[in-house]
């Protein structure tokens, strides 16, 4: 075939490819190049151009890029670089075009060049070149669907912290809007944490809510009965004017939960309580005594 | 399944286990029942900790039981509801009120000598 034995003799060059490359990488405004830096995108290219030479001699139609160790290796690597720099996903596209450019161009200057076999070669450049620039795309793509999930399970868990601030009495600071997706993850974290340190008090500070409408009051309550059900009592606080208002306003019946002003007032009123019920326990059994 | 019914001091102790049929549920229903009538304890402590499903009808029992011991004089606590259990409850819309619910069994039988 023609075209292959025009690329043979084009890549023979590869020195001269990369350079010309390079240089107008530098030329331009290329964002890869800028935050890569010179010395490490020279490397990389280095790498990446010897592998797509090698691809253009390969047939178009049957080439399968995730077979290629090498090149996935390298487009793995450089896309986890364009992320971890916050370099946006197109700065990879600028940067092959201008490779295709050069080698298309050095194609057109070869002597058996005819327009037909130009055409073909220029076919083959391209099909090949989309072959790694989807590859890039997923892998980027993919890792950062990584990052994304990551971040989420951190805020998810920075979002409903339990504190165990006393022996048997948690605390529930909680931070933002409460949804019915949060308010599930919030439940399912209390009973987990009353259950593992054995706590029968839970005080749960509402200061950091923004909005407390009956959705949110609701979800409360049942979070505040399903502790309950495990053996635990919930102290709510941290309810503000405005909050307060709305409640009594939207006709919201609270009456079942015992309310203090301030998460010190809960705290001292559990461990009187607590104080109350370990005396009982302690003069039970010289009552029976006597 | 036959469900030993002990008694401690003035406390009937029950061990609900996994697996109890309605019929099953029934018959235990009744058996705390006359036993509180025999021995005229006043309190009943229902450990539920291995259990770790509860359906609407278990729901239902496990109130009617303690509404019954009412009547008989004699009160209910529940000790070792876990996690999944009490948001299934939740949901159901079970609610319990009128039990009380205790972490442990310990808990549970202090609360019924002391209070």
């Amino acid at each position: 075939m023609k075209v292959v034995e025009a690329f043979r003799q084009v890549a023979e060059d590869q020195q001269g490819i990369l350079l010309e490359w390079m240089q107008r990488l530098a030329e331009g405004e290329y964002e890869l190049l800028q935050r890569l830096g010179v010395d490490y995108t020279h490397r990389q290219s280095e790498l990446l151009l010897g592998e797509y030479v090698a691809m253009l001699e390969k047939d178009p139609d049957t080439f399968q890029l995730k077979e290629e160790e090498l090149i996935v290796k390298l487009v793995d690597e450089l896309s986890m670089h364009l992320l971890r720099q916050g370099v946006t996903p197109h700065a990879f596209k600028p940067y092959m075009y201008a490779l295709k450019g050069v080698i298309a161009r050095r194609l057109k200057q070869h002597p058996d060049t005819d327009i037909d076999n130009l055409f073909d070669g220029y076919m083959v450049l391209d099909t090949m070149m989309n072959k790694i620039m989807y590859y890039y795309y997923e892998s980027y793509i993919s890792r950062r669907e990584q990052v994304i999930q990551s971040q989420a399970m951190a805020i998810q868990e920075l979002s409903t912290p339990v504190i165990q601030v006393w022996t048997g009495i948690l605390v529930l600071p909680l931070v933002g809007a409460v949804d019915t997706q949060r308010a599930k993850v919030v439940m399912e974290n209390l009973l987990a944490e009353i259950v593992r340190t054995k706590s029968p008090h839970v005080i749960i500070d509402i200061t950091g809510v923004p909005i407390v409408d009956t959705g949110v009051a609701e979800r409360l309550i049942k979070t505040v009965d399903a502790a309950r059900l495990v053996g635990a009592e919930c102290v709510l606080t941290g309810i503000r004017p405005e909050v307060a208002q709305t409640l009594v306003m939207l006709g919201v019946d609270l009456s079942g939960i015992t309310t203090k002003a301030t998460l010190q007032h809960s705290l001292s009123y559990l461990l009187d309580k607590q104080r109350e019920q370990s005396e009982q326990s302690d003069a039970a059994p010289r009552e029976k005594s006597v | 399944m036959q469900v030993p019914i002990l008694k401690m001091n003035d406390v009937l102790i029950v061990t609900l286990g996994n697996e109890i049929t309605d019929e099953e549920a029934i018959r235990i229903k009744q058996d705390i029942l006359v036993k509180i009538q025999d021995t005229g304890c006043e309190g009943l402590l229902l450990d539920i900790s291995v259990v770790d499903l509860i359906d609407s009808f278990m729901g239902r029992v496990l109130n009617e039981i303690a509404e019954m011991a009412r009547l008989m004089g004699c009160r209910t606590a529940i000790s070792g509801m876990s996690p999944q259990v009490a948001i299934t409850m939740i949901e159901l819309g079970l609610k319990l009120e009128g039990v009380y619910t205790a972490l442990t069994v310990e808990r549970g039988f202090d609360w019924l000598r002391n209070t």
